[in-house]
């Protein structure tokens, strides 16, 4: 099982405890992905990110949701690794 | 049954545009941080990347050559889309917009076409003080040449962007920022709604009633419908049903709308985010003074608007200025005072 | 060494108190914007906080001011853009009341009305505005002022590259040569307007040249030192306070945020502010002073120390002031005449 988070290199520049929105989310889980697939928008203070799928696979269990904010290090989801 | 696809009304915007430019190689975008950056208000989101740097085009700054340049493009057969950045900016460009792009036409005796969108972000409420924090729509409505139509949510602002592409004349297109439905400008949440896939358009001069009542008629355009609107909600729990109207557009207005609507309730309160004096709430005014023969008011027309003083920085006396959701409700209260108190008896 | 002690070490230690009071400001701005304390579903509220709205700063651009600065006194009018600070901090407007309006207090230099882009201090002839290009045609009416009454007092405009490309510019440069004004006009070229680069925006590599175009000198500085500044800037101001007219500067320097507060800059490469930041003006002025033996690093320390004091206490100051109470909103739109018995609204 693999965490899908926003790396921390994207908070670089902002002061402590910001936070950043989950914007959508754009696959479900369960729905196979390739590697590379955007799975999540988020938006940090004003800069829009996607979060890519690591490999092959699918999200297993979504953390945080649509319209949620979120601080560094969290867990947005679960991803799982085609075998 | 699919869950409806909400879109914010920046988004709706861009998809309205970009549906246009695919049916219609003659559209093209010119502006300020039109191209990558998508517009400072999101309304050209996506386009560089579908269209590229020939057809969404930053400009310098340079109003008067940019616009004055989408008259003559537009005279010659293209049709333009050109953004003035915020329409307090109009000062540095005006001559162009008022006594070409709106006239030409005219003094042409209808021979001269110019199909121009021309849009532009207003209104205020986030602290952008008097230079950046206009709506303005009554100045340019007041001045013949020019359609100005002034969306209030997602699913309206493309079909009417996409009616202001398909018209042959100037049409000003004024997207209020505190609806657009930004990541990062508080919103009323109301603007942001389903949208369908395919291009639609909805006809000028075509009000429409957000919510029936019987009560009042609150008369409104842009921002100021998800205010009424949530207004409205609040005084439903008072038992004052008020009847929400949006005007949509200003050029053409919706006169029958309003009229009707103020025949069945008796009670008009208007509420503008534009400065009160001679603007848009003295013109539903007038008419309905205009049509008093046929209409039996139960009190005189109220007006909400912003004072004539610029719209200050400082957030207390912003907060003032600009009608909140609370003085519509309170406004609304004094209107129907007499028919609470009929009620009583 | 050219250039006296005391005006270096003035030089170095505004610098000093313009960078630290900018990135005090970029921190402040962001309380009360972040979330998870706003509206749901945003990323940012521009409209939160104890700043609320657009915040410019100026990090970086410190030379300009100071180097052009170095050379006025109070009877002088400066006029800069809607990136301020450092012109008023370098021509001398209080940091309190500047600070009180930036936070829109009863305190602040226009009781909170103005806010960031529109900071007006009479005292020391300094005023700006949000609109692009609004400086130059005000200080040449400042300099005509000047000359018409006899005075030996110049005017500055300040603006950017990319309101070269503005009307106002090309007017305000023809009218100032031609009715021999004691104006200077300086071009702070940071190289962006917002996401546009300066080649996507102007037709010619160097502002400067334009200078001939209107029949005055044009001088370009190459690099974002406040000496480079002061030695092009001392004769232009010389020429104008002796009669000889108007001369335009063009500065090349470095902007270290974004245009605005929470700009993303994804149009600008990601290295780019690293790389100018090796050149820190700041830094390169205190090893100047200190390869002449004008500065030791006790001294550095004591001045650094000082500025910083300063920069805490407008805050402070800023804090403390209280709101305007609500209906001062409608205050000051005209001024009182001194024949004027009644209220003015």
């Amino acid at each position: 099982m693999i965490d899908i988070t926003l790396p921390a290199m994207a908070w670089d520049g902002t002061q402590d405890a910001t936070e950043a929105l989950l914007d959508k989310w754009l696959v479900a889980p369960g729905v196979p992905v390739k590697k590379g697939q955007v799975l999540v928008s988020v938006v940090l203070v004003k800069a829009a990110m996607d979060i890519e799928a690591p490999q092959d696979g699918q999200i297993e269990a979504v953390l945080v949701q649509s319209g949620e904010s979120f601080a560094p290090g969290t867990v947005l989801a679960q991803f799982a690794p085609a075998a | 049954m699919s869950t409806p696809r909400i879109l914010t009304m920046a988004q709706a915007i861009s998809e309205g545009i970009a549906q246009e430019m695919s049916r219609d190689s003659a559209v093209f975008v010119m502006g300020e941080d039109v191209g990558s950056y998508g517009g400072i208000f999101g309304a050209t989101g996506g386009l560089l990347d579908k269209f590229g740097p020939e057809r969404i085009m930053d400009t310098p700054i340079s109003e008067t050559a940019f616009i004055g340049a989408a008259t003559g493009a537009a005279a010659a057969g293209m049709r333009p889309i050109v953004e003035l950045m915020f329409v307090d900016f109009f000062g540095v460009c005006m001559d162009q917009i008022y006594n070409h792009l709106a006239k030409n036409t005219y003094m042409s005796g209808g021979a001269v076409k110019l199909p121009v969108v021309l849009t532009t972000a207003i209104g205020g409420g986030y602290s952008d003080a008097a230079q950046h924090s206009q709506c303005l729509y009554g100045t340019f409505a007041h001045m013949p040449g020019i359609k100005v139509v002034v969306p209030s949510n997602a699913y309206d602002a493309k079909g009417l962007m996409i009616t202001a592409i398909r018209d042959d004349n100037p049409v000003m297109f004024m997207y209020h920022k505190g609806i657009m439905g930004l990541p990062w400008m508080a919103y009323l949440e109301g603007s942001s709604n389903a949208v369908p896939q395919e291009a639609y358009t909805i006809p000028f001069g075509q009000a429409k009633v957000m919510q029936e009542g019987s009560d009042l008629t609150i008369v409104s355009i842009s921002q100021m419908v998800q205010k009424a609107m949530l207004a409205a909600h609040e005084l439903q729990g008072q038992s004052i049903h008020a009847e929400v109207l949006d005007l949509r557009t200003l050029v053409p207005l919706d006169t029958q709308e309003i009229l009707k609507s103020v025949r069945k309730t008796g009670r008009l309160l208007i509420a503008d985010e534009d400065y009160l004096g001679f603007g848009l709430s003295g013109e539903i005014a007038a008419l309905i003074a205009e049509n008093l023969d046929s209409i039996v008011l139960k009190a005189p027309v109220m007006r909400l608007a912003v004072p004539n003083v610029p719209i200050p920085y400082s957030r207390p006396l912003e907060q003032f200025v600009i009608p909140q959701v609370h003085s519509i409700v309170q406004a609304a209260q004094a209107l129907t005072v007499g028919k609470m108190a009929q009620a009583r008896t | 060494m050219q250039i006296g002690k005391e005006k270096l070490l003035w030089m170095y230690q505004t610098m000093v108190e313009i960078r630290y009071y900018e990135e005090t400001m970029a921190a402040v701005y962001m309380e009360g914007k972040l979330p998870p304390n706003i509206q749901k579903g945003l990323a940012f509220d521009i409209g939160g906080g104890p700043v609320p709205g657009e915040m410019h700063l100026a990090a970086g651009q410190e030379p300009v001011a100071v180097g052009v600065c170095a050379h006025l006194c109070d009877h002088d009018t400066v006029v800069g853009t809607h990136r301020p600070h450092h012109f008023a901090i370098a021509k001398g407007v209080p940091l309190g009341p500047m600070t009180a309006e930036m936070f829109g207090k009863v305190g602040g230099l226009g009781k909170g009305k103005g806010g960031h882009m529109h900071l007006f201090d009479p005292a020391h002839n300094f005023s700006c505005s949000g609109i692009v290009g609004a400086s130059m045609p005000i200080a040449c009416g400042a300099a005509l002022a000047a000359k018409k009454m006899g005075k030996d007092y110049v005017a500055v405009a300040f603006f950017g590259e990319g309101a070269a490309n503005q009307g106002s510019f090309h007017e305000s440069l023809n009218l100032a040569a031609l009715w021999n004004l004691p104006v200077v006009f300086v071009c702070e070229d940071n190289q962006w307007a917002i996401s546009v680069p300066k080649n996507k925006a102007t037709s010619v590599p160097s502002v400067a040249v334009r200078a001939a175009g209107y029949g005055m000198p044009g001088v370009h500085v190459e690099h974002n030192d406040a000496v480079a500044v002061f030695e092009a800037a001392g004769p232009a101001i010389a020429r104008a306070r002796s009669g000889q007219g108007p001369t335009l500067i063009e500065v090349k320097t470095d902007r270290y945020f974004g245009h605005f507060q929470g700009d993303p800059e994804s149009y600008r490469p990601k290295d780019e502010v690293a790389t100018l930041r090796t050149k820190d003006p700041i830094g390169l002025l205190a090893q100047l002073l200190k390869a002449h033996h004008m500065m030791s690093d006790q001294e550095q320390a004591a001045l650094t120390a000082q500025a910083h004091q300063k920069v805490i206490g407008a805050f402070e100051f800023a804090r403390a002031s209280a709101y305007p109470q609500a209906q001062d909103a409608l205050a000051d739109v005209f001024a009182r005449n001194h024949a004027d018995t009644r209220e003015l609204v």
